[in-house]
């Protein structure tokens, strides 16, 4: 369900979030933290209890430095970006597996792979690795929550264009054009952290 | 992958999400609980995140207070001047400085050399970040730092009033030289003053010739006049307020005065003039008033409190035997409290601490049971320094007594940092040797089973341990990412010692194998990393205990640099029954950030097993695995021997290095990873063994489907069970479903079998097919499964201590009360966990059995597409 909060943008909401608006921190832990837990939980080797603890740093230190938010990116961005840095933090002292290390590796190169092309079909065997399902779920954990969204919802839940347009807040015209890139970006991104783990061959 | 140029194939990639996304994806759930908690903290900090009035400190402390009239007693000064000025130079115009916020934020320390000048960071790496107040010989001359939480600073103060200050993490101070104006005594020193504002400061004078106080430390309750020595302030409160004179009504600030050597002087609240401090001297000041000890007089202000005492001269009734005592507190008897006995042997040998709780005890304990030998007891209250004896000899002639009287102990703080950085380290596991009441220590916390006296470092790197026996310390801390460091430092009971620094090297690593005769690897063999100090240089033998994968391998992580003893202690399961050990020991010499290759193989005997596998049709198998396994061993000894060899074009095989005993031989089927087992045979000592083996034809397949999806299910694992007399059934086999579902075992004799199917990627619930008949040589392939999404448990077992059990064995029933058995053995992993990711919706049992536990058995049910937790708390037997 959309609250009114949803049609405001990140300044507005950090705004009415500095000005002590309850409602607004609510909504902005309720929209942010099922995405950035799933963003530290592959990062951190799927630890919970250091997964818990970078989640719950980051939004503490969010918090306190929210007036230092610029709007230069999303909050969910921003977010991340603190986020990253906790688990350096604790990277620092641990050793961490393959896939933290290639997540931690692709972060800055996510970005700037967006606009590739997709890749071609993925053999059925490839389902069978067990791997396949960490880089899923890495793969989702890095795209911005509009993709997520709209990719979880078209794949998974079976919604139509026009459900997942109301729940994006968009047109269907334009949903459709964000289910294009989400596509494209998921592919972009599984393909380079396949590739950077190792392969699937 | 298509390149950069390609254009994307949409149908493809449609294609492509669909699979990945409904196959594999499994979204991430966060603990509710966890996340409500935190939905609770994000709401209510943002509500103070109002804005408010700015302060006028970095820090959330009152505005500095300067008790003026004790202040100006210009009479304390060298040279005539009224303390005004310079007061109002230091304050200045009290407001939030945006750039020291910003400084302190990035974790730096802050400088400025003038009130009116602009905050500038420390540059450099050390740690404390130094200071320098020169001489310059102008009229005056000013350093103001102010330091983060996690740095301190160090101020050299020059001229003829020389002094080294020592200003603490989370501080702030000014310092002040002046020389006079138009004085005309030209030689004059001036007057330096310092002004604390917030933390703490510790001045270490270093001109001992003065006799009149020529410092002046300026606190919010009252100034401080340093003569010469070591003196420390800082604003905390009395840590026992009934032991000190009252602070006025309302009071909410402190300032702590310490002199650990040297002289100092505070105005003296019962009389006009200095009340004079000397070595160990220690008040507080509040609202202008000073706090004395309740039993001070004027020149001593601290009564010594006596360690506790183990007397061997307590009346003993006649005939007694055991050990007897009493455990007294503040002179009354204690009603509730522990005594653990702990054995002295020669290491590397090590005993287990005794313990025995004592409740309602009137102070009054009886320790029986010990075999005789020496030990040293140990008496552990809350509110209280652990108490220790002497070693003392325990005999079946004779009863012993013993006396503690417990005290509060006293109070030992630092800091855990990096060694090379200077950056604190938080969640360190730092342990008072000395009062722990093991021989050996391990770097696991949870190994030591709650016998440590230990604390963990907060975020800033700051420990304390509250209540330290009064005595000689040695203090070990260690960190993941770290060796260890250890320090010995000297606990007075009743006083605190905040200035200990446990600097952490970087560390390295030793890794290595266990092999056994056969060269094949010994899975969860014990092998251990221990310092070598076996002299007992320390109270403890420090060690890393790990268990070898099932390559046989291990890793020794968090090693600090120097001659490590690598311990293989083999089978742990082994080490149970065993009543001394005999491990294997190699040396192994750590550097900080490399790798250390230490292995233990064992040299092979010259058994060998050879034959011919056959079809019963006479054709050769070819090409196939062979493993076998040892059958014969002790039914807790979990470890078996697994060799393996494959068979060549004709059917024959050669397997050499087995021991005498008796085995089971399984076969490889379309995959390596699917396996059956094909028979039992015999090593006899000192001779080859030949084992021709016959496979029979029977075949036992069908189909899996995806029930969700209405289509083939590849990667199903199936279960293959033969069913012996009186209800019994045997692993036989396991393998995978191709991609077009279908499955196939192979070579199977007549009998009655079960097959059960599971899925290897989803959670879909298992199904079971079960009393199928096979005739010799008789090909099924009838068997189908359809399975349907289920839910999944994740079984913990755990001892009564909470850790978790190894090698319990789990056994779940289905709720017809049909036996469900998931893997060849279902048994908890090293860290007492076994879950099922495929397990069919409904209620549910488990049995967890281990030989040196009581057995349990506990319901629970499955829901779809969720996670069961259960945990079973197994008592000792």
């Amino acid at each position: 369900m959309k609250s009114g909060f949803d049609e405001l943008g990140d300044m507005a909401l950090r705004d009415r979030i500095l000005a002590g608006d309850r409602d607004a921190a609510q909504h902005l832990f309720a929209s942010q933290f099922d995405a950035l837990y799933e963003f530290a939980h592959y990062r951190v080797g799927g630890d919970r209890g250091l997964a818990e603890d970078v989640v719950q740093d980051t939004f503490m230190v969010a918090l306190e430095s929210l007036k230092g938010f610029d709007g230069r990116s999303s909050l969910h961005t921003w977010l991340c970006g603190i986020a990253k840095n906790k688990i350096r933090a604790h990277r620092r002292k641990r050793r961490p597996a393959a896939l933290e290390d290639v997540l931690s590796e692709a972060d800055d190169e996510i970005d700037a792979i967006l606009a590739r092309v997709a890749s071609e079909p993925l053999p059925e065997w490839v389902l069978e690795r067990k791997e396949t399902k960490a880089l899923v779920g890495a793969t989702l954990s890095s795209l911005p929550p509009e993709y997520r969204r709209a990719l979880t919802g078209k794949y998974i839940h079976g919604e139509s264009v026009a459900q997942i347009s109301g729940a994006v807040g968009k047109s269907e015209k334009a949903t459709e054009s964000l289910l294009t890139r989400a596509r494209l970006a998921f592919a972009n991104v599984f393909e380079l952290l396949s590739k950077k783990r190792g392969g699937l061959d | 992958m298509s390149s950069e140029h390609d254009q994307p194939d949409f149908a493809v990639l449609e294609r492509n999400l669909e699979l990945l996304l409904r196959h594999c994806y499994q979204p991430v759930r966060a603990d509710p609980r966890f996340r409500a908690r935190l939905e609770r903290q994000v709401v209510e900090l943002s509500r103070r995140s109002r804005p408010r009035p700015e302060r006028t400190s970095p820090w959330s402390s009152p505005a500095l207070r300067i008790a003026l009239a004790a202040s100006l007693a210009i009479a304390c000064f060298v040279g005539v001047r009224s303390g005004a000025d310079w007061i109002e130079r230091l304050l200045g115009p009290r407001r939030a400085s945006a750039a020291l916020e910003q400084i302190l934020a990035r974790g730096e320390v802050a400088w400025r050399a003038g009130a009116s000048q602009g905050w500038r960071a420390a540059r450099g790496v050390d740690q404390p970040r130094a200071f320098v107040l020169a001489a310059s010989g102008s009229e005056s001359d000013y350093l103001e730092v102010a330091t983060p939480p996690s740095m301190r600073a160090r101020v050299d103060v020059e001229g003829p009033w020389a002094s080294q200050w020592e200003l603490g993490q989370a501080s702030h101070a000014a310092f002040v030289r002046e020389q006079e104006r138009d004085s005309a005594d030209a030689g004059s020193p001036g007057r330096v003053t310092v002004a604390l504002e917030a933390g703490s400061l510790r001045g270490v004078r270093q001109d001992t010739t003065a006799v009149q106080p020529a410092l002046r430390i300026v606190t919010s309750e009252g100034d401080v006049n340093f003569v010469h020595g070591v003196l420390g302030l800082d604003f905390s409160a009395p840590r026992e307020p009934e032991t000190w004179t009252p602070p006025p009504s309302g009071a909410q600030r402190f300032v702590h005065v310490v002199v650990d050597s040297g002289a100092a002087s505070v105005a003296d609240p019962r009389g006009s003039g200095a009340l004079p401090l000397a070595d160990g001297d220690e008040l507080y000041i509040c609202g202008g008033r000073v706090l004395l000890p309740r039993a001070a007089t004027t020149s001593d202000a601290r009564t010594p409190v006596d360690p506790p005492r183990a007397l061997v001269d307590v009346a003993t009734p006649e005939g007694a035997r055991g050990v007897r005592g009493r455990v007294t507190a503040d002179g009354a008897a204690l009603d509730e409290f522990r005594i653990v006995a702990l054995r002295e042997v020669q290491l590397p040998q090590s005993a287990d601490p005794i313990p025995r709780e004592f409740s309602a005890a009137r102070g009054v304990f009886v320790f029986e049971g010990l075999e005789p030998g020496p030990y040293r007891f140990f008496a552990i209250a809350p509110g209280f320094a652990v108490a220790k004896s002497e070693v003392l000899d325990v005999s079946e002639d004779r009863a012993l007594s013993l006396e503690f009287a417990l005290t509060r102990g006293g109070v030992l703080a630092g800091v855990v940092v990096d060694d090379l950085t200077g950056e604190p380290i938080s969640d360190a596991y730092v342990v008072s040797e000395s009062d722990t009441q093991v021989m050996v220590l391990s770097f696991v916390q949870s190994d030591n089973r709650g016998f440590d006296s230990s604390v963990r470092s907060r975020g800033n790197g700051a420990f304390e341990f509250e209540r330290l026996s009064a005595g000689e310390h040695v203090v070990r801390a260690s960190a993941p990412g770290f060796g260890a460091a250890w320090l010995e430092v000297q606990v007075v009971a009743g006083e605190r010692r905040g200035d200990v620094e446990l600097r952490l090297p970087r560390a390295g690593r030793i890794v290595g194998s266990v092999r056994d005769a056969f060269d094949q690897p010994v899975r969860r063999a014990l092998v251990m990393a221990s310092t070598t100090e076996f002299q007992l240089k320390r109270p403890c033998l420090s060690y890393r205990p790990i268990l070898t994968d099932d390559d046989g391998r291990f890793e020794l992580a968090d090693l600090g640099p120097g001659a490590w003893a690598v311990l293989n202690f083999g089978p742990a399961d082994s080490l149970r029954s065993a009543t001394t050990l005999t491990p294997e020991m190699e040396f192994g010499s750590v550097r900080a950030g490399a790798t250390t290759v230490v292995d233990f193989h064992a040299k092979r005997p010259p058994q060998v097993l050879r034959g011919v596998v056959r079809t019963s049709a006479g054709e050769p198998v070819r090409r196939r695995s062979l493993v076998v396994a040892r059958t014969d061993r002790d039914e807790r000894d979990a470890e078996r021997a697994w060799l393996s060899c494959a068979t060549l074009d004709d059917g024959s095989y050669t397997l050499p290095g087995l021991e005498p005993g008796e085995y089971e031989m399984y076969v490889s089927l379309r995959t390596p990873s699917e396996v059956l087992r094909v028979g039992r045979f015999e090593v006899l000592a000192g001779q080859a063994t030949a084992h021709d083996v016959t496979l029979p034809l029977g075949t036992i397949g069908g189909r899996v489907r995806d029930g969700e999806r209405d289509r083939p299910l590849s990667g199903a694992v199936l279960v293959l069970l033969a069913r012996g007399e009186g209800g019994t059934s045997q692993f036989v086999g396991k393998v995978f479903s191709a991609v077009d579902g279908t499955f196939e075992f192979t070579f199977l004799p007549s009998g009655r079998y079960d097959v059960y199917a599971y899925s290897a990627r989803e959670s879909f619930g298992q199904q079971g097919r079960v009393d199928l008949e096979l005739e010799e040589g008789q090909r099924r392939s009838d068997v189908e499964f359809t399975l349907r999404m289920g839910g999944r448990v994740q079984v913990r077992v755990v001892d009564e201590l909470g850790a978790g059990i190894p090698e319990a064995l789990i056994e779940f029933r289905d709720e017809h009360g049909e036996s469900v058995q998931f893997a060849e053995a279902d048994r908890t992993n090293a860290k007492g966990l076994y879950a099922v990711n495929g397990i069919s919706i409904g209620r549910w049992s488990v049995r967890v059995a281990h030989p040196a536990f009581l057995e349990d058995t506990r319901e629970f049910d499955v829901a779809r597409d969720e996670r069961s937790d259960v945990t079973l708390t197994l008592r000792r037997r």
